[in-house]
């Protein structure tokens, strides 16, 4: 296995195991609040949704001029990098409310508890589940799509997401808790830096620029941007020692 | 669903709480096809422009565990809350 195609699954696995957990938490709240077998039914469509739109796009994009490709998918991989990066470092300095599986499960559990049961199929728990996994799943066949079509592996990346849903399964349904203890702040972070340089990386190759070694320079570009955005936390963390002055604030509305 | 809420779950979900990082990362794309195709190899200003934009879209950002008032100053101000959104700012230093 190529660096490249190493990278490519680290990516797509840490980018899937953590929406995995966060659809797992969902799932599991409205199991075991309500049925199982409409909760699973909802897993089950909303993968299949999933596979069918894999299976349509995959073949689309990958059959782009390669030019075209890394200059359409590091766009969209930068784009959704930066937002992702975004979120975790504002996460990271302790700005934004970080992921908490439990709190998540105890609100889903009660939302769940508050709709009365009706006999015969339970809509809402083939509902929630379903929406639950189609919408982190989107995520995830966003990443598979552009990392498989770019590197021409997209059997690779979908194998590594359907290895990090295996191993996330395994783990959920061995404790049947919620998988608070997945580090899942950090993998969103390291999840963001590597979305972040691949599109970086990608869109300025599509552009017509060329990296000096070639793919050797994505790992220094990784560190660049890991470092980068753990120095924009501690500038965050910094203000927070930091003394005000009289002048006032701007508001969101005044700033935008 | 209307074609217009498919519009805005689409948007939402590539761009999603700050648009002018997806502008960000669109520029640097871009002027670096303009640059390159003047001549030069300018691999470098990509991660230049995505990381500025990145850096300029957290400016003023602060903590949750800050004092909403103002920190070490017992003098009520406005501002100095945490954020989630763009674009809020605590006070100038």
């Amino acid at each position: 296995m190529s660096g490249a195609e190493l990278s490519l699954a680290i990516s797509v696995f840490l980018a899937c195991a953590v929406e995995a957990v966060e659809a797992f938490t969902i799932v599991l709240a409205v199991g075991t609040t309500r049925r199982w077998r409409p909760a699973l039914t909802g897993v089950g469509a909303a993968t299949l949704v999933l596979a069918v739109l894999i299976a349509a796009l995959g073949p689309a994009l990958t059959s782009l001029p390669l030019g075209v490709l890394r200059v359409v998918v590091g766009g969209l991989l930068l784009t959704f990098g930066l937002q992702w990066l975004r979120k975790a470092i504002l996460r990271a300095a302790g700005a934004k409310a970080k992921h908490d599986e439990e709190a998540i499960f105890e609100t889903e559990r009660a939302d769940a508890e508050a709709v009365p049961v009706t006999a015969g199929f339970d809509g809402y728990a083939f509902a929630i589940s379903f929406k639950a996994v189609l919408l982190e799943g989107l995520e995830v066949a966003f990443i598979v799509l552009t990392f498989g079509a770019n590197q021409h592996d997209v059997g690779l990346a979908a194998a590594a997401a359907a290895v990090a849903i295996i191993a996330v399964l395994g783990a959920g349904l061995a404790l049947r808790a919620p998988l608070a203890r997945v580090p899942e702040n950090g993998m969103k972070f390291v999840v963001g830096v590597l979305l972040t340089s691949f599109g970086i990386f990608w869109g300025a190759e599509g552009a017509g620029a060329s990296w000096p070694g070639g793919e050797a320079s994505l790992a220094p570009l990784v560190a660049v941007v890991a470092l980068a955005a753990l120095a924009m936390v501690a500038e965050i963390k910094g203000r927070a020692a930091a003394p005000i002055t009289d002048a006032p604030s701007k508001t969101a509305e005044e700033v935008a | 669903m209307t074609p217009r809420r498919v519009a805005l779950a689409v948007w939402d979900f590539v761009v999603g709480d700050d648009w002018r990082l997806a502008l960000a990362a669109v520029v640097a794309i871009g002027l670096t096809a303009v640059v390159c195709a003047l001549g030069p190899s300018t691999w470098w200003l990509a991660p230049l422009i995505a990381l500025g934009a990145l850096r300029w879209s957290l400016r003023g950002t602060v903590p949750a565990t800050r004092p909403p008032d103002g920190g070490n100053d017992p003098t009520p101000k406005a501002g100095g809350h945490a954020v989630d959104q763009p674009g809020v700012q605590s006070p100038p230093k």
